[in-house]
Order: C-alpha cells, then sequence, then structure tokens
C-alpha cells in the first residue's frame, strides 16, 4: 500500500527519529512504512491520521 | 541517519557473532571427536564465552544506529546475555564436573541437564519480548527471523535424519537443535540488515 508519509513528515520538516518519538515507534518502523515495506496496522494507522490531523485514506493511498 | 555510523556497528556486531558461533562450533565438533583434552577444552570454552559480552554490546549499538532498540529489546538483550553466559557456564561447568568427577546416577543426571536450563530461560525471554514489545514492526521482524531460524532447523534435521536412517551416518545429539535454531536466525536477520542497509533514512 503507498502512502504520503514521506510528504507529510518533510512538509514539518520532521526527522524520521521525530516522527517515530511521536508515534511511539521505533525509526526503523516509521522507514518500513514510509518505504512501503510494512503496511500498519487499524490502530497504528489512526495514531497517524491523528497525528497529522487528516483522514486515514488521505495517508494512506489504495493500490 | 549515515551510512558510515551504520556500516561500522553493524560490521563490528556480526564479527563477534561470527567469531561465537565459530568458536562455539569448533569447540563441539573438537568434544565430540575427542581431539581437546583438559584443560584445553575448558579455556576454549572461557575464551568463547568472552565473546558474549562484546557481541551484546555491539548488537545493542547496532540496534540503537538503526533505531530498533526499543525498550523490550534493551531487556530480550540484556536476558539474551543472562542465559547465554550462563549456557556456557552451565557446558563448562558439566564439562569440568565429567572430566574430574566421573559421575553416575542422579549426579550424572543432574550434571547431563544443567546446560539446558538456561536455554528454558532462553524460550521464556522470546515469549516474553513479544509480549513486551509495543512496536508492532519490530515484533513482526523477531517472529520472522524466529521462524526462519525454525525453518533451518526442520529442514536440517529432516535432511539429517534421513541420512542417519537411509546412509548411516553417526548420530548427533539433540542440543544441536538450538544452535542450528539460533544460526538460521542470525542467516536471516544478516540477510535482512544486508538487504536494508541502501535504505536507510538520507
Amino acid at each position: 500500500m503507498k502512502n504520503r508519509l514521506k510528504v507529510l513528515r518533510a512538509e514539518r520538516d520532521w526527522s524520521q527519529q521525530a516522527l517515530a518519538d511521536l508515534l511511539e515507534v521505533s525509526r526503523q518502523s516509521v522507514n518500513a512504512i514510509e518505504t512501503g515495506k510494512y503496511d500498519p496496522s487499524l490502530p497504528l494507522a489512526f495514531r497517524i491520521a491523528d497525528l497529522f490531523a487528516l483522514p486515514i485514506e488521505e495517508i494512506f493511498i489504495r493500490n | 541517519m549515515t551510512g558510515t555510523k551504520f556500516g561500522l556497528a553493524g560490521r563490528r556486531a556480526w564479527i563477534w557473532a561470527i567469531a561465537f558461533t565459530g568458536g562455539a562450533l569448533l569447540i563441539a565438533w573438537a568434544e565430540q571427536a575427542g581431539v581437546i583434552a583438559p584443560p584445553w577444552n575448558w579455556l576454549a570454552i572461557f575464551v568463547v564465552a568472552l565473546t558474549i559480552i562484546p557481541l551484546a554490546r555491539a548488537t545493542s549499538n547496532r540496534q540503537r544506529a538503526c533505531g530498533s532498540l526499543s525498550p523490550a529489546m534493551q531487556r530480550y538483550n540484556n536476558r539474551t546475555l543472562a542465559w547465554a553466559l550462563a549456557y556456557v557456564a552451565g557446558v563448562a561447568i558439566a564439562v569440568i564436573a565429567r572430566d574430574r568427577l566421573e559421575p553416575e546416577g542422579p549426579l550424572l543426571w543432574a550434571i547431563a541437564i544443567l546446560p539446558a536450563l538456561p536455554i528454558l530461560y532462553m524460550i521464556w525471554t522470546m515469549g516474553r519480548y513479544l509480549v513486551e514489545e509495543t512496536d508492532e514492526y519490530q515484533k513482526m521482524r523477531q517472529v520472522q527471523a524466529a521462524l526462519a531460524g525454525l525453518g533451518v532447523l526442520l529442514a536440517v534435521a529432516t535432511f539429517v535424519g534421513f541420512l542417519q536412517t537411509f546412509a548411516n551416518i553417526p548420530a548427533t545429539a539433540a542440543w544441536w537443535a538450538v544452535p542450528v535454531w539460533a544460526i538460521g536466525m542470525g542467516l536471516y536477520q544478516l540477510f535482512r540488515a544486508l538487504t536494508e542497509r541502501a535504505e536507510v533514512e538520507r
């Protein structure tokens, strides 16, 4: 599944580590999600959506 | 994250892992073949045991460098260091007791199962990590590594088992199961680390 996480993070000038700290996950997890290697669970996807104050479907894009 | 930071820490961990695994396998082979006698076998076990400490530290450093050292992983590393040292100590005590005391009966049984006890703690450690880890991606990676190790163990056991049945190769001690599983797990993690090196944040 594609996502706009890297773009959204860049818009806020956050590093992967900063985003990881906000989400309380590892930087490696953020990297895996951004690069599409890992699709987050629904609870984590909601946490990401809440953090960016966007609906999930504006962050994660169906293939 | 720069490649330099990641590369140096990573390489150091794998050098210690290879040193420990190679040393342990060499001692196991020498013991079975009867080509190493006291006190050299005790000394060899002690030297190999010492490599566990830098291996554990280098592994934590590498995980910290690539952003995967969660609190649960740190506890897992500490517990792994404890059981690994206890395992080597158990093997050393069993070998020394066998060589010096020539035990029989219940004492022999107690000495024989001594190295197995830390392995029970290792199994608990693995389960505890999966309970304590809140990072779902890290948890998935650990489960994948454990399954890869299990796959290697099943393949090797089946292969060796049929060779024993049909080709009459010598019997293999069942305690090889854990080292083979751990090597399989380590090889999987090495494979993942190598394939992901180019994908770290620039």
